[in-house]
């Protein structure tokens, strides 16, 4: 970490390539300071705005811990190397499985949800007219 | 903007028209009541025109409702010359800084954006009615500002009446001529707290845990924003900070540990010296202090407005929904 001595100043403290660096920076922040005008604002901050709507969904459940999981589990490791081929009969079969089935719950409640979010969303929009 | 999760009930109709907080129900106008086992009362605060005689004459105001605010906006548009006078009569303004900053951004909108108009054409003057504008660092950085826009700082300024036929407002000891008058109204908290407020009309909390704290204290009800007798400006800065305290607590409470997350009176003010136009690269920053820990002093930045303005456009995705 640099330690600057009020005393003696930037110049005494620090070696020329650390200078030098420093420069560098705060040319390249200068740049970046010049390319923000107000409209070029307005579209990052805009276009962030549906990173930070997910990010609230995200943390806001336990759905990334049971992905972080799931995602680690060693029959899906082996699925993704080796694609086990299921049809129709193999999906009836897998049905029968309790995970399956709670697995297949969870979805089923996602699906219902999107579908009543899109209303909610639609009616919103609607008053907003 | 809320969470399915939160049962939310709008409209007229549940307006609360009751609080008891010893039997713990919320009772709303048509009649439902609300149990509860904790609360958290956020009600705001209402401008309060009536309370000064005269004071509702000739007003032009961005506090009331957005209709007004257009109003006055119209009436910007069409000014070009003259005396605006801006008027702060009481302190307990919802956010003290505003009068203040609208100061400076009225003076940069006719001299940076209004090509149409001559600023020497323009006489600003702000009527404040105590010695500070806020900490004293934003007061001097605000002083400083007026002076070297030519804006007539009056402080200790002590509202008698507006002269609405001859265009004067008067203090006890001065007269004010103006073309345009804009005024920064009194606030009053809502008639429903009536019972529950100390003696400053507000409702009474432990500064750090902002538990209720009146004659009888409860444990089980919190209050934030505008509503609460906190020795710090009422701002939403400072409303955002409390509600990340009160709803840490919440938690903690129905997880069952206890644990108070404390509020350490942390509050801010957004400050704008410049507008970004053809003219300027644009001047801010965002001064945050706490109950002993004012604001140190500060220069506003064009880096300090970039980021002011970033904090407005995500405002609704990033602040209000508290992820950052």
């Amino acid at each position: 970490m640099i330690k600057i001595n009020k005393e003696k100043g930037l110049e005494d403290e620090l070696t020329k390539e650390e200078i030098d660096n420093l420069k560098d920076l705060l040319g390249t922040f200068g740049l970046i300071k010049g390319f923000l005008n107000e409209q070029v604002i307005q579209d990052l901050s805009n276009n962030s705005r549906p990173i930070l709507k997910l990010i609230n969904g995200l943390i806001s459940t336990d759905l990334t811990e049971v992905l972080e999981r799931a995602l680690q589990d060693p029959e899906v490791d082996k699925a993704l190397l080796d694609p086990p081929k299921i049809g129709l009969f193999g999906l009836m079969r897998a049905l029968r499985d309790e995970e399956v089935q709670k697995g297949m719950g969870i979805l089923i409640n996602l699906i219902k949800a999107i579908g009543k979010s899109a209303e909610d969303v639609s009616d919103f929009e609607d008053k907003l007219k | 903007m809320v969470s399915p999760r939160v049962e939310t009930k709008f409209g007229e109709d549940e307006e609360v028209t009751d609080l008891n907080l010893n039997k713990e129900y919320v009772e709303v106008k048509n009649g439902n009541k609300y149990k509860f086992d904790y609360l958290v009362i956020a009600l705001g605060s209402e401008p309060n025109i009536e309370k000064l005689e005269g004071l509702n004459k000739d007003i032009n105001t961005f506090y009331t409702s957005i209709e007004d605010a257009l109003d006055l906006k119209r009436e910007l548009i069409d000014f070009n010359a003259g005396k605006i006078v801006v008027m702060t009569p009481e302190i307990t303004v919802s956010c003290p800084g505003a009068p203040c900053k609208f100061n400076i951004l009225l003076n940069d909108y006719f001299r940076n954006i209004r090509e149409d108009v001559d600023i020497d054409d323009v006489d600003f003057t702000f009527l404040w009615p105590t010695e500070n504008v806020g900490p004293s660092a934003l007061s001097q950085n605000f002083k400083k500002e007026c002076k070297s826009r030519n804006i007539r700082f009056f402080k200790n300024f002590e509202f008698d009446k507006v002269d609405e036929n001859n265009k004067i407002v008067k203090s006890d000891k001065k007269e004010f001529e103006y073309d345009l008058l804009i005024t920064s109204p009194p606030f009053k908290p809502p008639k429903v707290v009536e019972g529950i407020t100390n003696e400053s009309g507000w409702i009474p909390v432990d500064k750090n845990t902002l538990q209720y704290n009146g004659i009888e204290k409860h444990e089980n009800i919190f209050a934030v924003g505008d509503i609460v007798d906190l020795p710090i400006p009422k701002t939403g800065i400072g409303a955002y900070y409390q509600a990340l305290s009160v709803s840490e607590s919440l938690i903690n409470k129905i997880k069952g540990n206890e644990v108070i997350s404390e509020y350490y009176g942390e509050v801010g003010c957004p400050i704008i010296t410049q507008r970004y136009s053809s003219d300027s690269d644009g001047e801010g920053y965002i001064p945050i202090w706490t109950y002993k820990n004012p604001p140190k002093p500060f220069e506003t930045t064009s880096l300090g407005y970039r980021i002011y303005r970033m904090y407005y456009h995500i405002y609704w995705d990033a602040e209000i929904k508290a992820l950052i």
